[in-house]
């Protein structure tokens, strides 16, 4: 059982392998989060690391307030936007702000028909989505953040997170209809 | 049966108490609950298996490297205090004009220089993590 308050006070002691226990806790919640923003492959485990990096370093600033998980979310949330700020300057700002006039331009149901994934299909779906959606669905869905913790951590108001989840899921939705209806005899 | 918006289809996904526990099961209903699971699947990319023992080991690298910057520094120090006393005792036991001795700058010069290029090298080595692709 994983016991926030006693690793900290190991991991500010000096205990590595504590922190090796922390890393393990939370690796896909930092990794599904950088992942949703940052497209290049090759990067994501870099920044997951740097991340990582930044709660050893700030850990003796983390002042309970918020849960760890919370708390490590958002570094990897600015870490993962700053990193896009800096060398992705276009995935920031490509997107119309009428999502419901979004064009897909990935892979079209026809051909996913094969794979009988609807799972892939939808993360095809979501990883083309603007930024600020992706990381919305990522951690409302996947990380489950409520919406709350989610304006803890990107700072982002409650209702506009309400807002593009919705948008999002409707969106994604009429997708999925149209993909179902090819999908099944 | 009466049909649910996309705002209360969602809100009932969500687990919302408010919304009524029954729907009809339309087409929407459907495509929602299958987009909802599709949402709460993990995706097959993942973390390395040793993605843990990277950061320590990389966390530990960068614990070792500090301490050789302090040890540096604190060397320098010592050098500069050392050549200063040394000139200091020199000027004043041999009556020496300190203004007078030459390369005497150098001196000091040297290991801040060499303090500035331990530095400056940490701070290439943390940037090039990110240039890395």
């Amino acid at each position: 059982m994983f016991n926030e308050r006693e690793v900290i006070i190991k991991v500010l002691n000096g205990d590595v392998r504590a922190f090796e226990a922390l890393v393990k806790q939370y690796e896909r919640l930092v990794f599904y989060v950088v992942h949703r923003l940052v497209k290049d492959e090759g990067a994501v485990e870099d920044i997951c690391q740097e991340v990582f990096i930044k709660v050893h370093k700030g850990l003796a600033r983390f002042n309970h307030q918020s849960k760890l998980s919370t708390w490590i979310a958002r570094i990897a949330y600015l870490t993962a936007i700053n990193y896009l700020r800096k060398y992705n300057r276009t995935q920031l700002n490509d997107y119309p702000d009428d999502i419901e006039n979004y064009h897909f331009t990935t892979e079209t149901p026809e051909h996913l028909l094969n794979k009988k994934e609807t799972a892939n299909y939808v993360e095809q779906l979501v990883m083309q989505l603007p930024e600020k959606y992706r990381t919305v669905l990522t951690l409302y869905h996947l990380n489950e953040f409520s919406c709350l913790e989610i304006e803890e951590i990107t700072g982002m108001p409650e209702g506009t997170i309400k807002n593009y989840l919705f948008r999002a899921r409707k969106l994604l939705k009429e997708k999925i209809q149209v993909y179902l209806k090819n999908e099944l005899p | 049966m009466k049909e649910m918006s996309d705002d209360e289809l969602q809100q009932w996904l969500d687990g919302k108490p408010s919304i009524p526990g029954n729907v009809s099961p339309n087409d929407d209903a459907e495509a929602y609950r299958n987009l909802f699971e599709a949402l709460d699947t993990e995706p097959d990319a993942g973390p390395s298996f040793n993605f843990a023992a990277k950061v320590t080991r990389k966390i530990e690298t960068e614990r070792k490297r500090n301490n050789e910057l302090k040890l540096n520094i604190i060397a320098a120090a010592i050098f500069i205090a050392v050549i200063s006393i040394g000139f200091g005792l020199f000027a004043v036991f041999a009556k020496v004009n300190i203004t007078s001795i030459p390369y005497k700058w150098l001196l000091i010069i040297i290991p801040v220089i060499f303090i500035a290029i331990q530095y400056f090298d940490q701070q290439l080595i943390k940037s090039n993590i990110f240039k890395r692709r």
